[in-house]
């Protein structure tokens, strides 16, 4: 009860700081901060009382953030070009906004041609490369592949749409192994063609949110070709799909940050952890997971951890009924407080108060959220002032 | 001991986990600006996106869109349209061609790039005028025959000519003969032009090779009903054409051209009695890229430096440095108190409120920053056109020019500040701070032309001085 005390009012400090402070106190400013102190304040005493039970308030944000996200996105390039269509002038003139989508596209070409193939601005901008970058090097250090599950604006759309039915009428779980392969190996070739081409071949080819940010005009066959691409991988992976089998089938698919991520997870603080005695093997979290990172043959191994796609949404600790999945430090191994192998509990209440504090599932949480309070608060605050705008000029 | 160390280690572990997790987060957005701009240095956009490298780069004279300048001086037509410097041409730059390019309309293509002072493009007449080195023949008349009044190096006759005006660029041969449209881009509020010449044709495909090439750029005034789109020059300036400071120079033979790449005065070699009509010379442009020397910028910085440390002085010798921030604040607070139109004191209680931002930590930084552009922008208001502005703006200026760029996007204000105090300015030494300060706010906000252009009048001062 404390710890929750004491993180929520960290939190509530990190909210008035970058959402409240940094807008001069505007009306939908304060509104949006008190919407997240109310999130973060529901989950973590949620998730104190039993653990698991707050992931539905990060699927609230994650949601809200990507129709938030895409509102203020379109907005910003009506007001710049006038339409969500790439202009002739806004690529040569490389003022693209980089997305994070296009970081592993771009990583292995600026290695051998020491140049961004992408035309973005350098810096300068929030959708700038250096930007981006340097985003994705401290969610890599902190979170991992959590930003898939908390932070991503485009992954929101499929949480939303994958909670939408209350039974999966296409069960995935017997092709999750099939699945993942097919994600590394669709990863592996737009690495490899992107380098071959010098062009982003996703962004260009297969990236379904272009439905719902910007993309180019159907002015020759390959761009009709490509149009009815994107817009078929939207419909299908992004909403169809997430609502018949409640997975986010694009996210364990196709995006090519997602396999990135996985890939670079390692190096993260946290990690997800199966306890092979507490697990009866009822197979829930496997039905559950939302990124195929759990198989049958990871519980009938006890390999004591889920598959590299983990994002660590916590979905699997929310329904496991023995409470055998928790986060863990990375590098933990054998450590404990005494270094004598055995569990200690503190004796006095402030020690298991700091015990409660510096958990892994705490500090994971606390990163998380922050990072998407800090990244989501300018676009939802535009997003909002955009609707309020539009409500009351309606009036 | 094996135990004690991996203890160590563990703690020093879960440490840096609780940091980053509780801190870490909060603090690398705080700061990401000074990692972002480290990291720009490092990183460039593939030059097929961005126009090719840059193979040449000319800065022309700033306010000389005048014609021939001191020689003879033509002004605008009256027509309102025609805004103070939007025919004045500062930057030229030819870029290296580019082949294989991606997401560009044209894969192959060569860009040249005009930038001037400022807007609108539609009321600018524009010829380039291409001579290669790979190219035999090419033509000394202009395309026009008598429209531009001009005629060309016989050593460097030209091969192209790019004609440039109502949002789009032609492009033409030695023989007046049409070959092909290029890409038109007007950027940056219509003072940056880009054209993209695509190198589909086989005479254009012949610069693909060429070692060097020559060019002359003319900019006249347009006008859809004149010859070649030039708008003629008269004894006196109307709406439908230019006109002569002094008529009594009037002359037919004077190009109606405003500015060309290079020295004007080329433009007044006419001959009234042989009837030759004004020979130009061309710019040289290499075209393939070099490696931008080390040496300039390091000059340009002790140059920077050299000014920022004679205006220091002269700063320390003339104010008094006894009292402490919240003195100064209490000070001028009750100063606007008593009279809240005191746009100076509105001004430095301002300024004071960001010093102590300075001095505080990030939160309440940021909180009195924001609060002092109150007091700073109310103050810039009331003072305009009136006695102490220059002090009111150099104190929004100064303000505007330390804040992190990335947190509150004040540069683009403090550049505009610095350039009003020069308008406003005879001191030689306060304007060439005021040019390094704005050279320094331009490249915060990005604005590389008028950053160069800054400090190139920044130079031209302390030589005035000197």
């Amino acid at each position: 009860m404390i710890s929750s005390i004491i993180l929520s009012a960290m939190m509530a400090f990190i909210i008035f700081f970058f959402v409240i402070l940094m807008n001069n106190f505007a009306p939908a400013a304060v509104l949006y901060g008190l919407f997240l102190l109310f999130l973060f304040v529901r989950m973590t005493f949620a998730e104190n009382k039993k653990s698991g039970s707050g992931v539905i308030y990060r699927r609230i944000f994650q949601t809200v953030f990507a129709v938030g996200f895409c509102i203020a996105f379109i907005s910003d390039l009506y007001d710049e070009r006038g339409s969500m269509a790439i202009t002739s002038q806004a690529m040569s003139n490389s003022e693209l906004p980089f997305c994070h989508i296009a970081i592993p596209q771009v990583l292995v070409p600026l290695l051998v041609t020491k140049n961004i193939i992408f035309p973005a601005r350098i810096s300068g901008h929030y959708a700038s490369v250096a930007s981006m970058i340097l985003i994705w090097l401290v969610c890599t250090l902190t979170v991992g592949r959590g930003w898939c599950s908390w932070i991503c604006f485009y992954g929101g759309w499929e949480e939303g749409f994958s909670h939408v039915a209350k039974k999966p009428r296409l069960k995935l779980l017997p092709r999750n192994k099939e699945l993942r392969e097919f994600h590394f190996g669709f990863f592996f070739f737009i690495i490899l063609a992107s380098l071959c081409e010098l062009a982003c071949i996703y962004c260009e080819w297969f990236c379904p949110f272009k439905l719902v940010t910007e993309f180019s005009p159907v002015n020759s066959i390959p761009s009709l070709i490509a149009t009815v691409m994107f817009i078929g991988l939207f419909l299908g992976l992004v909403v169809v799909l997430p609502i018949l089998t409640k997975k986010r089938t694009q996210c364990s698919s196709l995006c090519p940050f997602g396999a990135f991520a996985s890939l670079t997870d390692r190096f993260s603080i946290f990690q997800m952890k199966i306890d092979t005695e507490k697990c009866s093997g009822c197979m829930k979290c496997a039905s559950t997971c939302p990124f195929s990172a759990i198989d049958i043959k990871t519980i009938q191994e006890k390999k004591g951890h889920p598959e590299i796609t983990c994002a660590k949404c916590g979905e699997c600790v929310s329904v496991c009924p023995n409470k055998a999945i928790s986060y863990e430090f990375r590098f933990k191994k054998n450590m404990t407080a005494c270094g004598c192998g055995h569990n200690s509990k503190p004796k006095t209440a402030a020690g298991r108060v700091i015990q409660q504090l510096l958990h892994p599932a705490s500090l994971f949480r606390f990163a998380a959220f922050s990072f998407a309070v800090i990244m989501s608060s300018d676009f939802m605050i535009k997003s909002l002032n955009l609707i309020a705008g539009f409500f009351g000029g309606s009036k | 001991m094996n135990m004690t160390i991996k203890k160590i280690r563990y703690s020093w572990k879960v440490f840096a986990a609780v940091f980053s997790c509780f801190f870490g987060i909060s603090l690398f957005f705080i700061f990401s600006s000074v990692p972002q701009q480290f990291i720009g240095n490092f990183l460039h956009v593939d030059p097929s996106y961005t126009g090719g490298l840059v193979c040449s780069d000319f800065i022309d004279a700033i306010d000389d869109d005048k014609g021939a300048g001191g020689l003879l001086e033509i002004r605008y037509p009256l027509n309102k349209t025609f805004e103070e410097g939007c025919l004045d041409l500062v930057r030229y730059t030819v870029h290296q061609p580019v082949t294989n390019a991606r997401w560009q309309q044209s894969s192959e293509y060569w860009q040249l790039s005009l930038e001037y002072k400022s807007g609108p493009a539609s009321v600018r007449n524009i010829l380039i005028y291409i001579d290669s080195d790979n190219i035999e023949d090419g033509s000394t008349q202009p395309l026009f025959d008598s429209a531009e009044k001009v005629i060309f190096d016989d050593a460097h006759p030209w091969d192209f000519a790019l004609w440039i005006c109502d949002g789009q660029g032609k492009l033409y041969d030695s023989k007046g003969d049409f070959i092909c449209n290029t890409e038109y881009y007007s950027l940056n509020n219509e003072t940056k032009i880009n054209i993209r010449i695509p190198l589909r044709d086989k005479k254009v495909q012949k610069l693909l090779g060429s070692g060097k090439t020559w060019h002359y750029v003319l900019t006249g005034a347009y006008s859809q009903f004149d010859r070649g789109g030039f708008m003629p020059v008269e004894k006196k300036s109307a709406m439908a054409h230019g006109g002569m400071k002094n008529s009594k120079e009037y002359n037919a033979l004077i190009p109606p051209l405003y500015d060309i790449a290079g020295s004007n005065d080329s433009l007044a070699s006419w001959n009234r009695d042989t009837f030759e009509k004004a020979k130009l010379s061309p710019l040289e442009a290499k075209m393939t890229a070099g490696k931008k020397s080390k040496s300039e910028k390091e000059k340009n910085e002790a140059f920077i430096n050299q000014v920022k440390e004679e205006y220091a002085k002269s700063q320390k010798t003339s104010l008094p440095q006894d009292k402490s921030t919240d003195e100064n604040l209490t000070f001028y607070k009750e100063k606007i108190t008593s009279n809240p139109e005191d746009y100076v004191s509105l001004a430095y209680y301002g300024s004071y409120l960001a010093v102590k931002g300075g001095e505080s930590s990030v939160m309440t930084a940021v909180a009195l920053v924001n609060e002092s552009y109150t007091y700073l922008d109310k103050a810039a208001q009331l003072a305009a056109g009136k006695e102490g502005e220059i002090e009111v703006l150099m104190n929004r200026a100064s303000v505007s020019a330390s804040v992190p760029e990335q947190v509150f996007g004040k540069s683009a204000v403090g550049a505009e500040d610095f350039m009003r105090i020069v308008s406003l300015t005879d001191d030689a030494s306060l304007k060439a701070y005021c040019y390094v300060m704005a050279y320094e706010c331009y490249l915060k906000c990005g604005k590389e032309t008028q950053a160069i252009l800054a400090l190139q009048e920044a130079q031209k001062m302390v030589q005035l001085k000197e």
